[in-house]
């Protein structure tokens, strides 16, 4: 029986794996060019590493953050400080689709009512300080 | 009291397994966890890691064979059904809780859920969990779709123990329930030390931790069916047994393997000790290689499987090697008169299969609480319940291959005996 119920999940699990996967690969070839969606991980590490060399907060200016506008590579501005939120977005308790669309810009106004439900907890505001970057410039 | 404890072996555990899905339902307001399809998807993805999780844990709690365990459940044979069943279990929900959270991308792209599914450069956390379940995926293929040697298999799952280490690092690392919630943390820091002390316990410091008997092989008799009854006398303190228990036992010698074994106690004492072996696996085959004086490990007693927990009209049905645990219930017949009538059926291939016929014989003639059938299946055919006279009195042991004592099982079901009468011993160990 309990045989029966790991087979079943570990061949939805190869499935689901191999077809968001092979998407991806066919997709690709179909459109070589196409880079929408992938993570700009050189541009975002020469990126953070600017940021972490100095002690001081460093400024990033609100055009930088605009080019980190994917699910993939995400960086938002939330009360005039921006963060890296890319590893966050699965975290997000109500559902990422409720912080995706904020890659990129300026994501004070949702933040601060969750879509006029009110303001988040202050355990959100610790966890969201792990995101840190820097001051918006 | 004991009976009572002896079944809530499964509510603790359904209790621990759940218990983190308590603290996040309070975590968060409920129409905010599932708002829309994406919240709900998301919260499943959130409920099979937590649950997961804590199952995963306690899988690993409870292949410490500690003998405290067998007095939450029936014997430690059952500790290791347990063991068996809540791991698939945790293996198929940590197996849909990165794909649930994957869902959310894939609204966006499905490249973006690929990135999310595969490794990256600086989230540690989901590395960790990455690695983890790739571990738990060869492996546990292992185990539930290839036969290897045992001592090999054992080998292979130790591995499992780097994959919970792995898990416990995602668990922690990440900025997600765990981190957001101190009862989750506080109950998942315990789970997480006394999975890992239980995996250094038995899977990396057996030798030095764990506690055995030390015995000398003192008689080795060969008997027919290619089975061997060893003889060992203790070289120091005696194992204190019930009869029906069993040990898991590790012999030095150059010939045998050097990972310890179940095998069932024939004799009634732990001085002298005898136990059964039959050659069935690539262990039991290098029996004849084995020498008087030969040094004996043996950890245990275990097993609940024991004539004086019920009552006096009992039946016993013993097929092939499953016999031996009956040997030394009738042996301990003669110790003492207890009013007991009993029905022992003792199935073999045939005549010469009978391998303990002369041993039951000689009880049989001594003790009028047991009455002993032989059942030879090429001359009577297969033993069917309706053969057998049971009052709703009877309790009904059995023990033997799984195929007889399922197949009996049913049987004794059809024709209305409660499932509370029925006990059986399994022989094979997951």
């Amino acid at each position: 029986m309990i045989k029966n119920l790991v087979t079943i999940s570990l061949i939805i699990f190869i499935v689901a794996l191999v077809g968001v996967l092979g998407t991806t690969i066919f997709v690709k070839q179909q459109n070589p060019n196409q880079t929408a969606g992938q993570p700009q991980d050189k541009i975002n590490n020469t990126d953070e590493e600017k940021i972490e060399s100095g002690k001081t907060d460093k400024e990033v200016l609100a055009s930088d953050v605009a080019t980190h506008n994917t699910v993939s590579d995400c960086w938002q501005i939330i009360n005039g400080k921006v963060y890296n939120v890319t590893d966050y977005i699965p975290l997000h308790p109500a559902g990422a689709d409720k912080i995706i669309p904020f890659c990129g810009k300026d994501a004070s106004v949702a933040f601060n009512t969750k879509g006029g439900k009110g303001p988040h907890s202050q355990k959100a505001e610790e966890k969201l300080n792990n995101y840190y970057i820097g001051l918006l410039k | 009291m004991d009976k009572i404890l002896k079944k809530s072996g499964w509510y603790i555990l359904t209790t621990l397994i759940l218990l983190p899905l308590i603290f996040w339902l309070f975590m968060e307001p409920l129409n905010v966890r599932f708002m829309g399809a994406n919240g709900f998807v998301k919260s499943l993805g959130d409920i099979t890691g937590l649950v997961g999780m804590a199952a995963f844990s306690l899988v690993i709690i409870l292949s410490a064979r500690l003998k405290l365990f067998e007095k939450f459940f029936n014997g430690i044979n059952e500790v290791y059904t347990a063991h068996h069943f809540l791991g698939g279990i945790a293996f198929s929900l940590l197996l849909f809780h990165p794909l649930l959270l994957a869902y959310n991308y894939l609204l966006f792209s499905v490249e973006s859920a690929a990135l999310f599914l595969l490794p990256s450069a600086n989230n540690w956390a989901k590395n960790f969990g990455i690695a983890g379940l790739l571990i738990m995926i060869i492996t546990l293929a292992i185990t539930f779709y290839t036969k290897l040697k045992y001592q090999t298999w054992k080998y292979t799952h130790k591995f499992l123990g780097l994959a919970f280490v792995f898990a416990v690092f995602h668990t922690f690392m990440g900025y997600g329930d765990v981190y957001s919630n101190i009862f989750l943390r506080i109950y998942f820091f315990i789970l997480s030390a006394l999975g890992i002390a239980a995996f250094l316990y038995r899977a990396l410091f057996a030798n030095f931790l764990v506690k055995t008997f030390e015995y000398k092989i003192k008689n080795i008799e060969s008997k027919p069916d290619k089975i061997w009854e060893l003889e060992l006398e203790p070289k120091d303190k005696e194992i204190n047994l019930k009869p029906g228990q069993f040990g898991f036992i590790k012999i030095i010698n150059q010939h045998m393997s050097k990972e310890a074994h179940p095998f069932s106690f024939s004799s009634t004492t732990g001085n002298p000790l005898k136990i059964a072996i039959k050659e069935l696996g690539d262990y039991t085959k290098k029996i004849n290689e084995l020498r008087v004086g030969d040094l004996v490990f043996i950890e245990g007693p275990y097993g609940a499987f024991n004539f004086r927990n019920y009552g006096v009209e009992q039946v016993w049905i013993g097929g092939g090697v499953g016999i031996t645990p009956f040997l030394s219930m009738a042996r301990s017949l003669s110790e003492k008169d207890y009013g007991y009538k009993i029905k022992l059926y003792y199935l073999a291939r045939d005549q010469g299969y009978l391998t303990f016929k002369d041993d039951f014989e000689k009880i049989n003639l001594a003790n009028k609480n047991l009455e002993v059938f032989f059942w030879p299946t090429s001359e009577k055919g297969l033993l069917t319940a309706k053969e057998i006279k049971v009052t709703k009195n009877s309790d009904i042991l059995i023990c033997g291959p799984s195929p007889m004592m399922n197949s009996l099982k049913e049987q004794f079901n059809k024709i209305g005996v409660s499932k509370r009468k029925i006990h059986t011993e399994e022989f094979s160990l997951y």
